[in-house]
């Protein structure tokens, strides 16, 4: 038994443990606890279902999640299809189509969206004035539902196109030598072959704007779940039982996700590994059918862009109400930002580099620890770290404020609740499962003989890790760091918990609060484009790393696959 | 290079991963000086049994002895046993010069001595023109020698070689044969040579062991 690993293993379960673990299970004791004795019961979720004003909500927010999946899989689906089917010039522009949506958080584009869709709103007047009638797009849940479908039908595209491009050639083939062929072979054969995408796309969609705290709110629709928990908490305090009750079954229903996309996948692999690339049968698109290809991918460009769009008006724009497009334009929202606002700028820059930073660093060792050191027990690291995705940011957010509640900072007065260190501590547990996943696939594709030709010349493990191990993962780790970063600097839930004071406050929540007056609206969306930018280059780099790393490791692979012969 | 000749003695060792026995009853003497091969099929256990002697795997039962002292229960960085691995193992992101040297700075070797000692043992295996490079822009057989040279380097005490001409051309592999054969005449380094191929034993080896389904025969 190595000491040295065990340690390291032993520091990442006590932070996983006090930082995740501890926090989740309090919130979840707490809503089984009488607020007055302290004993076990169910009360508080009788009272809960009993209230008209949370059945609705509970109803609204499974309605909502829902709803965004079916509109989510409307635009997701035929695009796929487009992608894996015919020979398509426009597969590019699909494949940017998945990556656009991704760079503007839902929240963000919450307002522009509202402004171009709403009942006012720039479409509706041109509706109105030429049609004589207008289309309720943005009103209450359907606005929801709509920015949450547009920001998050790559989940689907990806997961989808993915399966529909694994599926083994002479499945389909075999298929049509007995007869079948076009909608009805689509149906029964190849739709149930990329179930497993599908499954795994759609429930991660549902788990994510099931847990959404931040677009009902701007939207101003607080009869969901996820707000509810925070005006209870913010408005009440932390001893209202209800904030608990609804994290306990934000929870569920994510478990139930995650558990939903595991699940499609197991027994289920279709991958094929397959002479000259898998993948069904692709076509030549006839002129007609050209052209209903393109319609409907301008149409879904249009719509992915309009948050964009509409959020650059905004940032740009001097008045805009009741207008299909601002009054005039004006550099004064962006001057004004960087004048007085600038503040949410650096907090994030920093918070979210500190986060990505720690995760990392965890992500390195937790990977190295399960994957190549024998320790008992060290599957239950990545579980517990992955555990992570099902605990929504509000739930982590009231954990933390319920459990350090009282907590003073060491050699400080200071209470560590509202200390801007556990927001960051926050994000980082936030996307951990990320970055994880990041650092064991790095870590896989060095091949073990490379550290053990180390060892055999005189390496300890730690040197190994060292000189060797961490190097040769340096194209992942970077990716890890950059999409945590990207993704942490507009994180929105655990931050609207946990911001005590306006100093302290990131991006994410300078926007929001920006977004809750009309005047603010324009800075709002000034930092909103700011936060677009960030998240684009991060994401941008993040590829380019990723893709120099693809094109090194060819020759790595061949190093470390050369003859691996049993003996 | 002066390297002092070690006997090498394995003692009633056995190796099981989990419930699954791949050794049973090893006993094995081999000379100070000799080269000795390890033949057997695919699956007999015999590269098993080269990396245990490394330190690779589940600690055995039984003695390993070299020189007299039991390794067998020592981590891999403190046996000095040289190994060259059948895929090289080559680190990618270091030249052929840092890759030799790697060992020597492990052992806190003050700079001028590890230039010196990977400028001769790049002498040795005739690649010293090649320090720069690195490993994805050398052959195959570059590659091995390159491997051989990080090994011999450190004047380990026994040199293992994990089928190291399996990945070689025909022509390559009957060179590169009597190369390290007689690189190991030179330097006088008791050897273990891993092979599956029978007539490749008889022409390089001094004595073999057969082994087949973890047992020496």
């Amino acid at each position: 038994m190595r000491w040295g690993p065990a340690g390291v293993g032993l520091a990442l379960a006590f932070f996983l443990i006090a930082f995740l673990v501890i926090p989740v299970l309090k919130v979840i004791l707490v809503a089984f606890q009488d607020p007055g004795t302290g004993a076990f019961t169910l009360v508080n979720f009788q009272d809960f279902f009993n209230t008209s004003l949370f059945r609705e909500s509970f109803w609204n927010s499974l309605y909502v999640a829902g709803m965004s999946v079916m509109l989510a899989s409307s635009i997701a689906i035929p695009l796929a299809y487009f992608t894996t089917r015919f020979n398509f010039g426009g597969a590019l522009v699909i494949q940017t189509l998945g990556v656009i949506p991704l760079i503007m958080p839902p929240f963000v584009g919450a307002v522009a969206m509202q402004l171009l869709f709403g009942s006012n709103g720039s479409v509706n007047l041109l509706l109105d004035e030429y049609f004589g009638f207008t289309v309720p797009f943005m009103d209450g849940l359907n606005g929801v539902i709509l920015v949450e479908s547009i920001h998050y039908f790559p989940f689907i595209l990806t997961n989808l196109a993915a399966s529909l491009a694994n599926i083994d050639r002479s499945l389909e083939e075999s298929a049509q030598n007995l007869g079948s062929s076009g909608m009805r072979l689509f149906r029964r054969i190849v739709f149930p072959l990329a179930m497993p995408g599908y499954v795994a796309g759609a429930s991660l969609v549902f788990l994510k704007v099931f847990d959404d705290l931040g677009t009902p709110l701007l939207l101003n629709v607080n009869k969901m779940l996820a707000p509810q928990a925070y005006l209870r908490i913010s408005s009440i305090g932390i001893t209202d039982p209800m904030g608990y009750v609804i994290s306990v079954i934000l929870v569920l229903f994510s478990i139930f996700s995650l558990w939903a996309s595991f699940r499609a996948f197991r027994g289920r692999d279709y991958a094929s590994v397959q002479k000259g690339g898998g993948g069904l049968l692709k076509r030549d698109l006839r002129p007609w059918e050209k052209v209903g290809a393109y319609s409907v991918i301008f149409l879904i460009l249009a719509l992915v862009l309009a948050p964009h769009i509409g959020l650059l008006l905004l940032s740009f724009g001097t008045v805009w109400s009741f207008a299909v497009l601002p009054d005039g334009y004006t550099l004064e929202h962006y001057l004004r930002v960087f004048e007085t606002s600038s503040q949410y700028i650096t907090n994030t820059l920093l918070y979210a580099g500190l986060a990505a930073s720690i995760d990392v660093i965890l992500g390195t060792a937790i990977a190295y620890i399960v994957w190549r050191t024998g320790i008992p027990g060290r599957k239950w690291l990545d579980y517990v770290a992955t555990a992570g995705l099902a605990v929504p940011g509000v739930v982590l957010g009231i954990g933390y404020l319920r459990v350090f509640h009282g907590v003073e900072v060491p050699f400080s007065d200071q209470p560590l609740a509202s200390w801007w260190v556990i927001l960051v501590i926050a994000l980082s547990i936030r996307r951990l499962p990320y970055a994880l996943r990041a650092c064991v696939a790095a870590l896989q594709q060095v091949s073990v003989t490379l550290e053990e030709a180390a060892e055999n010349l005189g390496a300890t493990t730690s040197r190994t890790v060292w000189r060797i191990v961490v190097p040769l993962m340096s194209g992942g780790i970077l990716a890890g760091f950059v999409t945590s970063f990207a993704t942490a600097a507009v994180e929105l839930s655990a931050t609207l918990m946990l911001v005590s004071q306006q100093s302290d406050a990131p991006l994410a929540y300078g926007i929001y609060v920006f977004m809750q007056s009309a005047a603010g609206r324009g800075p709002g969306a000034a930092l909103g484009m700011i936060a677009v930018v960030i998240v684009g280059l991060g994401t941008y780099f993040s590829h380019r790393i990723i893709e120099r790393g693809r094109r090194l490791r060819t020759s790595d692979r061949v190093v470390a696959e050369v003859g691996t012969t049993p003996a | 290079m002066d390297l002092k000749s070690v006997t090498v003695q394995l003692r009633n060792v056995g190796l099981a991963f989990g419930d699954n026995v791949v050794l049973r009853d090893i006993d094995l003497d081999i000379e100070a000086g000799e080269f000795f091969a390890f033949l057997g099929p695919s699956g007999s256990g015999k590269s098993t049994l080269l990396r245990l002697i490394a330190g690779f795997g589940p600690t055995p039962e039984g003695q390993v002895l070299i020189d007299g002292e039991d390794i067998a229960r020592l981590p891999p960085w403190k046996r000095n046993v040289g190994m060259v691995f059948q895929n090289y193992a080559l680190w990618p992101h270091m030249s052929v010069q840092r890759n030799v040297a790697f060992g020597l700075e492990e052992r806190r070797l003050p700079a001028s001595e590890v230039r010196e000692r990977v400028d001769a043992a790049l002498d040795v295996v005739g690649l010293r023109e090649y320090a720069d490079r690195r490993p994805s822009q050398l052959s195959g057989g570059q590659q091995q020698r390159v491997a051989l040279a990080r090994t011999i380097v450190v004047e380990p005490r026994v040199l293992l070689l994990d089928e190291p001409l399996s990945n070689l051309d025909a022509n390559l592999r009957i060179r590169m044969r009597s190369e390290i054969r007689e690189l190991q005449r030179r330097l006088g380094i008791t050897t273990i040579f891993v092979t599956h191929d029978q007539e490749e034993a008889n022409t390089v080896a001094d004595r073999m062991a057969v082994l087949n389904d973890g047992i020496l025969q």
